[in-house]
C-alpha cells in the first residue's frame, strides 16, 4: 500500500529524515514513534506529497508520489498534528467542500456525514462555524472529513490528541475497520500504550534514522514498548 | 513587559523584510536591505503624489501670509489620507489577533496589550501622515520660510496628527467591535458599520474642506470667523507656521484625546476579547447537498474566505463600491458632468482625450481592488488542506484569479458603460475602452497572484498583516498605478499619430499579453511553488 524507499529529506544542513525505508501492507495499522523532532511529521508530509524530498522514492499502490501526486492523493487521507481547518466555513460546509473535491456523490456523503457525525456526536454542531469549535471538535471534523471519501490509506499525525476517551475509542475502531476492509493506516503517536495495543507493526525513528521496525512482537519481545523505546532513545 | 509586547508586534509587522517564510530562514542582509529600500521608494512615490497639492496651495496661500491656512488644509488632507489608509485594519489589529488567548492567559494587564497594538496603528498612521506632511514641509521651506523653530514644531505636529489619526481609527474599530460582538453575522455587521462610520467621517471631512475652500475665496469675510469655530485646525496651522503656544495647545488637545481613547479602550478590551458568541446557536438540519465540480467548489471556497472576513472584504473590495457608486453618480449628474468636464479638459489642453482618460481612470480605481495579492498568504496554516487534496495547484490558483475577475469586471464595466453613455463615446472608442478595462483587470489579478506566490506570508497571527501590509500588496498597487498612468500618458502621446481607440487598443493588447504570460507562469511555476509552500 505504502512503500517508502531510502527517503532523505534535509532542511539546510540538517538531515531531518535519513535514508528511511518502510513498507506498509494492506490491512496493517502501522505506528510511527520517536522523540520530538525525530522526523515523524516530515516523513508523513513527504508521504502525503505536501513536502518535497531530496532523494528516495515513495509509492502508494505502486504510484509514485513524485511523478503523479494527484493520483496518489485520491487514494489517501491525511490528518495533520494540528487540525487548522477553514475557520470561515461551518462544519457542514467544510465536509461538503471536501466531498466535492474528492467527487463523493450526494447520497454517499449524506450517509457518511450522518454516520460519522452521529458517532462522534458532532452532528448538532455542524451548522456552527469552525471558528467556534474546540480543538477536540476540530479534530473530530478532520477525522470525519478524512473518512468521507473512503480512502485506501489514512495517514495521521498524532490523531488522538484532543479527543475525549469515547472519541478516541471510536477512532481506534474505525482504524481497525479500514484495515479489515483492505485499507491501511500509518500514524504517528507519543502514546505508547495506544501503539502497543493498536498497531500491527511499528517503526521507531531517532534523529531521522529508522532504528527498529517490525511486528509488535519483533520490536518489543517480552518487554513493554515503553521500556524498549526508552532504551533505544538513550 | 511593554517593550516585549511592542517588539512582538513589530517583529510580526517587519517579519517580511527580514524573514523568508517560503525558505523558512532569515533573509540575507542584502535582500533585507533591498526590500527596505523598495519600501522607502514606494513611500516616496506616495509622497510625491501629494507634492503637487502642497505646491499648489503653497503658491497661493504662503505669499498671502496665510501660512496657518496652508498647514490647516494639508493637516486635514493628512488626517483624511491616514484614516482611509488604515481604518479598515484597525479593528483587526486591536481585537482580532490569533494570539489573544495566549496573551490574556499571561500575567499581562490588558491595557499593555492594547497599548502595544495602538503603537502599531500609530506607526502605520504616522507613515501615511508623513506621506502628506513631509511634502507640505518641503513646499513651505521652498517658499522661503526659514528657521529651525517652525521645522521642530512641524515635526511635533506631524506626530500629533498621526496620534489624531490613531484616535479616529481606534474609535471606529472600538465602536465596530462593541456593536458587532452582540450580532451573529459579525462580518456583515463589521462591513456595514465600518462603511457607515467611514461615510460619516468623510461627510464631515468634505464639509470642512468646503468651508476652507470658501474661506480662500472670501478671505476678508470669513478668516476671522473660521479661526473661531475651526479653532483646533487653526491651532494646528498656526503652530506649524512657527507659533509655539498654538502648537502646544494642539499637542495637548491631541494627547488628551489619545489618553481618553486609551482609557476607554483599555477599560473595555477584556470584555470585548472575552465576549462569547452571543445569539442563538445555529441548528443543523440535514439537507441533501448537490455535488459540485472541483472548480465550482474551489471558487465557492474563495468567496467564502472573502465574505468571512470583514478586513479582507473592506480592504480589497472598497474599489468595487467606489465604481458602482461612481456609475450611479455619473448617471444622476449626467447633464452637469457632460457640460463641465470636457470644458475642464479643454482648459488644460486635454480636449478630446476622453477616450483615453476614462478607461485609464477606471484602471486606476481597479488597481485598488487587490483580491489576489494576499489570497495565498491567507491560506495560512490551513494550506495543508489544499496541498493534501487530489487537485492540481493550478486549479486552486485559477479559482483565485476567477474570483478577482468575477468581482471586478462587472462593476468596472458598469462604470465604463455609464461614462461612455454620459460622454456619448463612439462605438469603437467604447469597445476599445471596455477591452482595456478587461485586459487590465486580468493583468492585475495575475500580477498580484504572482507577487503573492513569490512573497507569501503564511505565518501571520493577524490577517491584517498579509492583507494590508505585505510587500505583494504594495508592489501590485504600485505597478497598477504606474501602468494605469502609462496607459494614460503614452496613450495621449500615441493619439498624436493614431486614433484614440487604436491607442487604447494597443494598451489593451499589451495588458492582455502580459496577463496571459503571467497567467501561464502562475499555472506552471506558480503551481509548483504553491504545492511546496
Amino acid at each position: 500500500m505504502l512503500k517508502i524507499t531510502n527517503l532523505t529529506k534535509c532542511y539546510g544542513e540538517k538531515r531531518a529524515v535519513d535514508d528511511l525505508t518502510l513498507h506498509i501492507a494492506p490491512g496493517e495499522i502501522y505506528g510511527f514513534i520517536g522523540h520530538n523532532g525525530a522526523g515523524k511529521t516530515t516523513t508523513l508530509k513527504c508521504a502525503v506529497g505536501i513536502l518535497r524530498f531530496d532523494s528516495g522514492e515513495i509509492e502508494i499502490n505502486g504510484i509514485s508520489v513524485k511523478s503523479d501526486p494527484t493520483a496518489c492523493k485520491r487514494l489517501i487521507a491525511y490528518i495533520p498534528d494540528n487540525p487548522d481547518i477553514y475557520e470561515f466555513m461551518t462544519g457542514i460546509r467544510y465536509l461538503n467542500f471536501v466531498a466535492d473535491i474528492y467527487g463523493v456523490s450526494a447520497a454517499d456523503r449524506a450517509e457518511r456525514i450522518r454516520r460519522y457525525g452521529d458517532a462522534f456526536e458532532l452532528t448538532g454542531d455542524l451548522a456552527q462555524p469552525v471558528s467556534a469549535y474546540s480543538h477536540g471538535m476540530k479534530q473530530k471534523l478532520a477525522i470525519i472529513s478524512a473518512w468521507l471519501h473512503d480512502p485506501k490509506l489514512i495517514i495521521m499525525d498524532e490523531p488522538f490528541v484532543g479527543l475525549d476517551p469515547k472519541a478516541a475509542h471510536l477512532l481506534k475502531q474505525m482504524m481497525r475497520e479500514v484495515c479489515d476492509e483492505g485499507g491501511a493506516i500509518f500514524f504517528s503517536t507519543h502514546v505508547l500504550e495506544v501503539a502497543e495495543k493498536l498497531c500491527d507493526r511499528i517503526a521507531i525513528i531517532k534523529n531521522g534514522r529508522l532504528i527498529r521496525s517490525g511486528t509488535m512482537e519483533e520490536v518489543k519481545g517480552d518487554e513493554s514498548l515503553e521500556e524498549v523505546f526508552l532504551e533505544l532513545q538513550e | 513587559m511593554l517593550k516585549a509586547l511592542i517588539k512582538k508586534e513589530l517583529s510580526q509587522l517587519g517579519s517580511f523584510y527580514f524573514f523568508d517564510s517560503r525558505k523558512g530562514r532569515r533573509r540575507s542582509r542584502g535582500a533585507a536591505a533591498a526590500y527596505v529600500l523598495l519600501f522607502v521608494f514606494l513611500f516616496f512615490t506616495m509622497a510625491a503624489m501629494f507634492l503637487g497639492l502642497a505646491h499648489l496651495l503653497a503658491e497661493q496661500l504662503i505669499p498671502a501670509e496665510l501660512d496657518w491656512l496652508y498647514f490647516a488644509m494639508m493637516g486635514l488632507t493628512a488626517v483624511m489620507f491616514g484614516v482611509i489608509g488604515s481604518v479598515f485594519t484597525t479593528h483587526t489589529i486591536l481585537y482580532k489577533a490569533k494570539d489573544n488567548e495566549a496573551l490574556l492567559a499571561m500575567p499581562i494587564p490588558p491595557s499593555k496589550i492594547l497599548f502595544s497594538r495602538m503603537i502599531i496603528v500609530f506607526g502605520s498612521s504616522l507613515l501615511l501622515v508623513m506621506a502628506v506632511w513631509l511634502p507640505a514641509m518641503l513646499c513651505y521651506a521652498a517658499e522661503g520660510a526659514s528657521g529651525w523653530l517652525p521645522v521642530i514644531l512641524q515635526i511635533l505636529l506631524m506626530i500629533m496628527l498621526a496620534a489624531l489619526v490613531t484616535v479616529l481609527n481606534c474609535a471606529l474599530g472600538w465602536l465596530v467591535a462593541l456593536i458587532s460582538r452582540r450580532l451573529r453575522s459579525k462580518t456583515a455587521a463589521t462591513v456595514i458599520l465600518s462603511l457607515v462610520f467611514l461615510g460619516a467621517y468623510y461627510f464631515f471631512y468634505f464639509k470642512i474642506r468646503d468651508v476652507l475652500a470658501y474661506i480662500i475665496s472670501s478671505l476678508d469675510k470669513f478668516e476671522a470667523a473660521f479661526r473661531g469655530w475651526g479653532w483646533p485646525l487653526s491651532q494646528l496651522g498656526l503652530g506649524a507656521s512657527g507659533e509655539v503656544l498654538p502648537a502646544i495647545i494642539f499637542t495637548l488637545m491631541t494627547a488628551g484625546l489619545f489618553a481618553i481613547a486609551y482609557a476607554v479602550l483599555s477599560a473595555t478590551l477584556l470584555r470585548i476579547l472575552t465576549a462569547s458568541n452571543a445569539g442563538r446557536k445555529a441548528v443543523y438540519r440535514e439537507k441533501r447537498a448537490a455535488q459540485s465540480s472541483v472548480e465550482r467548489a474551489l471558487l465557492g471556497k474563495e468567496f467564502r474566505r472573502l465574505t468571512g472576513s470583514a478586513t479582507y472584504l473592506l480592504n480589497c473590495g472598497l474599489g468595487l463600491l467606489i465604481m458602482l457608486a461612481g456609475a450611479v453618480l455619473l448617471i444622476i449628474k449626467a447633464e452637469t458632468v457632460r457640460s463641465q468636464f470636457p470644458a475642464i479638459l479643454e482648459s488644460i489642453g486635454l480636449g478630446g482625450a476622453l477616450t483615453i482618460i476614462i478607461p485609464a481612470a477606471i484602471c486606476f480605481i481597479c488597481s485598488m481592488d487587490l483580491f489576489t495579492t494576499s489570497t495565498v498568504s491567507l491560506e495560512g496554516k490551513s494550506i495543508w488542506i489544499l496541498q493534501s487534496m487530489p487537485v492540481e495547484a493550478s486549479k486552486v490558483l485559477r479559482a483565485k484569479v476567477d474570483m478577482h475577475l468575477i468581482l471586478n469586471l462587472l462593476p468596472s464595466w458598469v462604470l465604463f458603460a455609464a461614462a461612455a453613455f454620459v460622454f456619448r463615446l463612439p462605438a469603437a472608442d467604447a469597445v476599445s475602452g471596455a477591452a482595456l478595462v478587461f485586459a487590465f483587470n486580468l493583468f492585475i489579478a495575475e500580477f498580484g497572484l504572482m507577487m503573492n506566490l513569490l512573497k507569501p506570508n503564511l505565518e501571520w497571527t493577524n490577517e491584517a498583516v498579509p492583507i494590508k501590509q505585505g510587500m505583494p500588496v504594495m508592489l501590485t498597487l504600485f505597478i497598477g498605478w504606474i501602468t494605469a498612468g502609462l496607459s494614460f500618458g503614452i496613450g495621449l502621446a500615441l493619439n498624436a499619430f493614431l486614433p484614440a481607440f487604436a491607442a487604447v487598443l494597443i494598451f489593451a493588447a499589451l495588458f492582455l499579453v502580459s496577463g496571459v504570460v503571467i497567467g501561464n507562469w502562475v499555472a506552471k511555476r506558480g503551481a509548483e511553488i504553491f504545492s511546496n509552500l
